[in-house]
């Protein structure tokens, strides 16, 4: 016993290199994660060259798929329609999100923590909700924003549409305007505020310093920023989905989701594309690992004089910037959920005006929670709570592992590990469904059909930001805090469990928050390996949608969100107890 | 000679989740024109929020601060300036480089953006000029990040007087530099102010710095200025056991006044070790509890204790301890319990547990008040 336990403590201070029972730990973490992560990819590489599509028999190599897809001219079409999209709310939610950024951050505004509120309430609603609401808002005829030229002026129609790249573009951007803001928030705390206050002293006022130091000091970190939030927005589907696909405007990944769940579905078209997004998706990380590397040129040391000091805003300064606080809350927030709750209470839809006031009833609700329509409901709520409960839990403990390996451990193979936890970034997100739904028909068929499938999917997508957040930590214990451990006899495990995960609690209860909200609000996933037994929520709200029964998508969208909200809330308090507790 | 800055009754205070922290509690000052200013204190105690408040980066909750007659602050009249409107330069602690710029640009900043219009030609010859005063020429083209830490503080200061300001703040601008190097620039910075002739103003926590650069040395503690001087006043009698510990080392003997006495006079003091006698630092009432404080380099220790050692202030105890620290021998002599510490010539003979007399001039000693009692502030010269 005694023998067996100085062997732990000597392998790890010797870096573990030698300790078999490591090497098998690190062999099935790495096979784990190889199945969780390359090879649905590989999948996709493979069937895009294949003339036989998932399931069926036989099949030889082929480049057909290729030569199909680049000739036919929607394919262009839809790479055009996927830059412009990209690109148009990009720019939308960079101008927002740096903006809010910087008043939030540097400037003396009023109304700062609501703004802080409003942003991650934002995150609370589902990508496909949020694009319902809009739907609603712009509708030409019953949209709010239409209603001063249908009602008043008595037009057919409003100048507003929402199928339109215009509104899709506007939507995507008020979506991105809250990542953005968060992480640029970031940046702004880790810039030295001397930098600005040396402007200052030389006589330069607030607006020419914020254009003249402040912007291009940034400039790097904003650039990563982009091309980070660029990755996903080629492969973004909830808003192009809910708002260009009715239309007809296609970007990838509506295109790769009609040619999977067409009869007979598409195989060949769909992995190809999938291909393209996949490779656009690896260049832009790399550009951004360049860029973030230009970025570190500019990192001055921040001496110990690090205080951030506010800008003092002038009362009319004050005066607008509480007014674009209140107008974000009111887009992001306050308008789509007013709108999807006035759309739960009545059965057809109308605008909101008082003579539809007669209609309203919590008809729908009833319909859903104890009415016939409760079946598919409450299947859809106990998936979704299912995955709420499992998913982070599993993603995070398999990250809290992954990164011990990675960041602790000088064993060989801890950067192939870091590489595969780190793939499913870059890959965006129809792509990663495609992957599953293949592996699901092909190699997982006794799951394909239930949740698990959706489960292990969604681990494989989130494992990715979890090991980013448990790195990060990892870092900060100080190795010697372990190393006590080993050296009071206590073996690898007990260390592990009774030090390192302890110590890393809050960043793993930060870490399961998001994944837990992500997971609940997931579409794309969900969306594309679903069958009748396995429908979650927000898969729920879609169909109701393009169903044609609003107020059903509405209720159970607006109780997904109170959900999310409650689950928020929930872990805020369990986290504070936490740190309280330290 | 004239006053150029004036700070009255400055008062800041911060809300942490901790609760209220006094940065800064009725600060005084005057600085004359031309003078170097030094604000002297330990780690947090409010010499930073001091400077700031000055530069308009802290918006101080109370007080008046007035440049060369123009109002900076005037909480009675609920007047604030903004920095950018102060004429006045700074150097960071971090130096603030900017690193999307260039070292030309970097200097040029204050010219193009500032408040005056320059012609470029003018710009380029002032960027110069100042490039010139802190031997940085050559090195315009230079990317800013690429700078060593001594040419970034060059560079700093360059930027900071290139607009000609009347005052120049510097806030522990040497404090990120090497030992050598620190020396280096602690004398071209004394050089350089002093032959501009421009009103300065320096933090620092490091006394030697204070002493040798400044012409004159306010002392902070907790917020509050404690006394504020000439530095050889400042190390020569300070005004209480704050001012005394802070600035050098000192021994405290506790006791009571004999005889009531003038400033500047001589007392006896009774303490444990008998009568001392030794200089008042101000006049104090016969039997005032004061502490007598004597710098260790003032304590002529007699190794073997000759029995004629006669006089005043003569002590004797036992060395405890005895540290060779090359240009002096670092005692420390019990007496009567009470470690004293004496710094002695290296050629002196005397090793631990050697009975010695110890013994200091009455002028070498002053007399402080017990315990960080604040003094208020008085005005200077
Ligand atoms: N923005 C702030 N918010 C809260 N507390 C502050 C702030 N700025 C300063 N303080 C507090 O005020 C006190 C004085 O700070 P200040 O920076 O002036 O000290 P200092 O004398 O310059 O110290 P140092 O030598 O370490 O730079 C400290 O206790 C500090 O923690
Ligand atoms: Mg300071």
């Amino acid at each position: 016993m005694i023998g067996q336990q100085t062997t732990v403590g000597r392998a790890m201070r010797r870096g573990l290199r030698t300790d078999p029972q490591v090497l098998v730990v690190i062999g099935a973490l790495g096979a784990l994660l190889a199945f969780l992560v390359a090879v649905p990819l590989i999948l996709v590489l493979w069937f895009s060259f294949r003339t036989a599509g998932p399931g069926e028999r036989g099949g030889t190599f082929t480049v057909s798929n290729y030569v199909d897809t680049f000739l036919n001219p929607l394919t262009y079409e839809l790479l055009i329609n996927t830059f412009w999209f990209s690109v148009g709310s990009i720019v939308v939610g960079l101008v927002i999100g740096v903006g809010f950024a910087w008043l939030i951050e540097r400037t003396n505004t009023p109304l700062r923590n609501f703004g802080f509120v409003s942003i991650v309430i934002n995150s609370a609603m589902p990508a496909a909700m949020f694009a319902i609401a809009w739907v609603l808002v712009l509708n030409p005829r019953t949209g709010l924003v239409n209603l001063p030229f249908t009602a008043w002026l008595d037009w057919d129609k409003g100048p507003f549409n929402p199928n339109t790249m215009w509104a899709m573009i506007f939507v995507e951007g008020l979506r991105l305007a809250a990542t953005i803001f968060l992480m640029v928030i970031g940046l702004f705390r880790s810039m030295d505020p001397s930098l600005e206050e040396a402007s200052s002293m030389s006589q330069v006022g607030t607006f020419k310093t914020a254009r003249h130091v402040t912007l291009p000091i940034m400039t790097p970190g904003i650039l990563g920023v982009v091309v980070y939030i660029a990755t996903s927005t080629v492969g973004v589907f909830e808003i192009p989905g809910v708002m260009g696909m009715p239309a007809d405007i296609h970007v990838l990944a509506t295109r790769i989701y009609l040619a999977t769940s067409g009869v007979p579905p598409d195989y060949g078209f769909a992995t190809s594309l999938a291909t393209v997004a996949g490779i656009l998706g690896v260049v832009g990380i790399f550009i951004y690992h360049r860029v973030t590397r230009i970025q570190q040129r500019f990192a001055t040391v921040t001496g110990k004089g690090y205080r951030p000091r506010r800008i003092e805003l002038g009362p009319t300064g004050r005066g607008i910037s509480a007014a674009l606080i209140i107008l974000f809350f009111i887009l992001t927030f306050g308008l789509p959920m007013f709108i999807l709750f006035w759309a739960s209470l009545i059965p057809f839809y109308q605008a909101p005006l008082p003579k539809a006031l007669e209609f309203v009833s919590l008809d729908a609700y009833r319909f859903i929670i104890t009415g016939p329509g409760r079946h598919e409901f409450l299947q859809g709520l106990r998936n979704s709570l299912l995955l709420i409960l499992v998913v982070p839990a599993l993603t995070m403990l398999l990250s809290a592992v992954v990164s011990w390996f990675v960041v602790r451990s000088r064993a060989r193979g801890k950067a192939i590990l870091d590489m595969l936890a780190f793939m499913p970034h870059t890959v965006p997100g129809i792509v990663m469904g495609l992957a599953w739904l293949i592996i699901g028909l092909f190699v997982l068929s006794p799951i394909y059909g239930t949740i698990w499938l959706i489960v292990i999917a969604h681990i494989s997508l989130f494992i990715a930001y979890g090991t980013r957040t448990t790195n990060g930590a990892m870092f900060q214990i100080h190795r010697e805090l372990e190393e006590a451990g080993a050296m009071s006899g206590a073996a690898w495990f007990s260390t592990f469990r009774s030090i390192i995960m302890p110590l890393l609690m809050p960043s793993l209860v930060a870490g399961w928050l998001w994944v837990a909200i992500h997971s609940g609000r997931e579409l794309t996933v969900a969306l594309l390996l679903q069958s009748s037994s396995n429908r979650i929520i927000s898969a729920y709200v879609w169909q109701q949608f393009f169903g044609g029964r609003l107020n059903l998508a509405a209720s159970a969208g607006v109780l997904l969100v109170l959900l999310i909200i409650l689950l928020v809330i929930l872990t805020r308090v369990l986290g504070q107890r936490l740190s309280r507790q330290q | 000679m004239a006053v150029a800055l004036q700070v009255r009754n400055l008062y800041k205070r911060f809300d942490t989740d901790q609760g209220e922290v006094r940065a800064v509690e009725d600060v005084t000052f005057d600085v004359e024109a031309g003078a170097f200013f030094t604000l002297l204190g330990p780690s947090g105690c409010g010499k930073s929020t001091t400077l700031r408040c000055i530069a308009g980066l802290e918006r101080p909750d109370d007080g008046d601060i007035t440049l060369e007659d123009a109002v900076l602050v005037s909480s009675s009249q609920g007047m604030w300036t903004p920095p950018h409107k102060r004429p006045m330069g700074m150097v960071f602690q971090s130096y603030a480089i900017w690193p999307h710029m260039n070292v030309f640009d970097n200097v040029a900043f204050p010219l193009k953006q500032g408040p005056q219009k320059f012609s470029g030609a003018e710009t380029r010859d002032r960027v110069l000029r100042a490039l010139a005063l802190v031997h940085l020429d050559g090195l315009e083209k230079r990317p800013a990040p690429q700078l060593s830490g001594g040419q970034q503080q060059r560079l700093a200061l360059a930027r900071a007087l290139v607009n000609e300001p009347k005052a120049l703040l510097l806030d522990e601008p040497l404090s990120n530099l090497d030992a050598k190097l620190r020396e280096e620039m602690r004398n071209e910075l004394k050089l350089l102010t002093s032959s501009l002739g421009i009103t300065t103003l320096f933090v620092t926590h490091d006394q030697l710095e204070a002493l040798t650069l400044s012409d004159q040395v306010a002392v902070m503690d907790s917020g509050r200025l404690v006394q504020y001087g000439p530095p050889r006043e400042i190390y020569e009698a300070p005004r209480n056991r704050f001012a005394a510990e802070f600035i050098g080392s000192a021994n405290f003997f506790e006791g009571a006044v004999t005889d009531a006495v003038e400033k500047g006079g001589i007392t006896g003091v009774e303490t444990a070790h008998g009568v001392l006698r030794c200089t008042a630092a101000e006049a104090l009432p016969k039997g005032a509890r004061v502490a007598v404080a004597v710098r260790p380099e003032n304590v002529i220790l007699h190794a073997g204790a000759p029995p004629e050692v006669h006089g005043v202030n003569v002590l004797s105890g036992t060395v405890r301890s005895v540290v060779y620290l090359g240009n002096t021998l670092d005692c420390l002599v019990d007496v009567d319990g009470a470690l004293v510490k004496a710094d002695v010539h290296p050629g002196e003979e005397v090793s631990e547990g050697d009975t010695v007399a110890l013994s200091f001039k009455e002028s070498a000693s002053r007399v402080v008040p017990v315990g960080t009692v604040v003094a208020e502030t008085e005005q200077a010269g």
